[in-house]
């Protein structure tokens, strides 16, 4: 699964994105977010407040239970300031 | 319809001219341009950018534009990366037949972009940097417009 992290979110866990295979228990944003939780420090510290995150499933804003695979991208990111 | 996501600035009289030679028939067109707010000691502003969802939100949000309004042509450019006070951030430019249409559809594609548009920006300054919040009033204008 390919993971982007943009803004904060990034600097916190000091990465723009990563591949990860996740195990089979992960099938929608909100296992992701607890198992990404389960890799160090610095995820946990990212989404410890997890109302402030938002993501994307394949460039599309996504619901917390809304079902992911291996294939798909994953964006996770603050709430946005664009314009 | 045009969208451009780009690090690069541009030239507001080239865009102007190149929206206005290709909506020779409509009798109105309605711009909007921002720019980096020239705050004391601020010494950029970091707009971060999703590219590839920034171009898909941008088109959903023109398209649900050219739904409510007759725009006949629109022409969105954002940018991302580092920005001086005083440099361009966004144009939004529509085109319709009569004013209102597209006065409030540049007003609708700016409100949504604000919020739903995946860039994020950082304001720093010259001893600390700090990521600008989403405002609940940006939020408001947003919602203003669903039906």
């Amino acid at each position: 699964m390919k993971i982007k992290y943009f803004a904060w979110v990034a600097e916190i866990i000091d990465k723009r994105e990563e591949e990860i295979k996740v195990p089979d228990h992960v099938t929608d944003v909100k296992s992701l977010i607890n198992f990404l939780c389960t890799m160090g420090e610095s995820y946990e510290a990212a989404f410890a407040n997890r109302k402030q995150i938002k993501f994307a499933i394949n460039q599309k804003l996504s619901r917390s239970n809304a079902k992911i695979t291996n294939n798909d991208e994953v964006a996770f990111f603050p709430p946005m300031t664009g314009g | 319809m045009y969208i451009d996501i780009r690090k690069e600035d541009f030239q507001i009289s080239q865009e102007l001219e190149k929206f206005e030679s290709s909506s020779k028939t409509d009798a109105a067109i309605s711009l909007f341009i921002g720019k980096v707010r020239a705050e004391e000691n601020l010494i950029s502003l970091n707009l971060d950018c999703y590219p590839d969802m920034a171009v898909r939100e941008i088109l959903n949000i023109a398209e649900n534009a050219k739904k409510k309004w007759q725009i006949h042509n629109l022409t969105v450019i954002h940018r991302f990366g580092e920005l001086l006070p005083g440099e361009n951030i966004v144009f939004v430019i529509t085109s319709s037949d009569h004013r209102t249409d597209c006065q409030e559809a540049t007003q609708y594609i700016m409100d949504y972009l604000k919020n739903n548009a995946p860039f994020w920006k950082k304001e720093v300054y010259k001893n600390r940097s700090m990521w600008v919040e989403q405002k609940q009033e940006d939020i408001e204008r947003m919602e203003r417009w669903e039906d």
